[in-house]
């Protein structure tokens, strides 16, 4: 009787190990998202430099909604990285937490020129599903979201990033 | 009949228990407020930016804007069920700190009520045993028998 109590406690314990240890780390880069497959939501209104900004009307080509902000320390540290992402990818920014003054100086002495909106109510985080910056979100040209990356776009997202748009063209959406 | 009057404690016990619970159960005063409404739903939802907090009680953007689109979506008629969903379609089950009652997650509402059935089980089995030694009737264990004295005199003599 013992021994079988001892048999089922170790299977119990291997079985528990095996399901933790298959499960994806919690600060895994290439997050999952309940948005991942389902039609982007919108984001639009001015500007913080006073342009007009409507993801729909970048309908066409693919679009990283990057969730930012200037008192973001990994948000400066992928700056380089969506630089070099254009022109294959248009990059728009949503400030998160942040003035848009400060958050239209980071990226202009960043070198960043592509259009970024205020959200100081938090409507778009919340729409998206953004818990903190820097978060960004790959937006197919038929206007999926096709990948989430958490944490800073590194030269490995990148990659990534490459792979699911190859991916996402080949499968025709 | 002796069997059903050893049970009536118990069934009055359950019927009080289901009356209290009944009455407990059961609203009473006027409806809630929808800033009542929007604490007690925030109250089930995890601060999606901040540690251990859920977004009542978080001042951050984030937990501000689950505020608010709870309260949007109430004043529209949505229901609770309704609001959960839309919040676990944008951040995924584990927004809610209340666990699903579905799937996996209905496991954690499941393993308690096994768990305290088989200790209950257990413990009713343990009892039982305890206060009827083999052979049976529990009354005849407390009478000694002439095989008893007979030991005990033997035992008494070994001492001697």
């Amino acid at each position: 009787m013992r021994r079988l109590v001892a048999l089922g406690v170790a299977v119990a314990v291997a079985a528990l190990v095996a399901v933790l240890a298959t499960r994806p780390p919690a600060q895994t880069a290439q997050a999952a998202s309940p948005l991942l497959g389902q039609p982007a939501p919108g984001v639009h209104g001015a500007g913080i430099d006073g342009r007009s900004v409507d993801l729909a009307t970048m309908r066409g080509g693919f679009v990283l909604v990057n969730f930012f902000a200037s008192w973001c320390g990994p948000c400066h540290t992928e700056q380089p990285a969506l630089i070099g992402l254009s022109p294959q990818v248009h990059v728009l920014g949503v400030v998160f937490q942040d003035s848009a003054g400060n958050a239209l100086q980071f990226l202009r002495r960043g070198g960043a020129n592509w259009p970024a909106i205020a959200d100081p109510q938090g409507a778009l985080a919340l729409e998206w599903g953004v818990r903190g910056p820097p978060e960004s979100y790959l937006v197919s040209p038929d206007g999926t979201v096709v990948a989430k990356v958490v944490g800073p776009v590194t030269a490995s997202q990148v990659d990534y990033l490459h792979s699911v748009m190859s991916r996402t063209l080949r499968s025709g959406q | 009949m002796s069997r059903v009057r050893g049970w009536a404690p118990w069934i009055v016990l359950l019927i009080v228990l289901g009356v209290g619970l009944g009455i407990g159960a059961t609203p009473s005063g006027p409806p809630p407020t929808v800033d009542q409404q929007v604490r007690a739903i925030a109250a089930e939802v995890r601060c999606p930016s901040c540690a251990d907090l859920n977004s009542a009680q978080s001042n951050d953007v984030t937990a501000v804007a689950v505020r608010a689109a709870i309260r949007q979506r109430l004043v529209r008629g949505q229901s609770r069920a309704e609001i959960e969903a839309f919040l676990v379609s944008r951040y995924g089950p584990d927004i809610l700190l209340r666990p699903p009652s579905r799937g996996v997650g209905g496991l954690v509402w499941l393993l308690p009520v096994i768990a305290a059935t088989l200790a209950l089980l257990v413990a009713v089995w343990a009892l039982r045993r305890w206060r009827a030694p083999a052979g049976g009737d529990p009354s005849a264990a407390r009478i000694p028998d002439a095989g008893d004295e007979a030991l005990v005199r033997r035992a008494l003599d070994e001492v001697r």
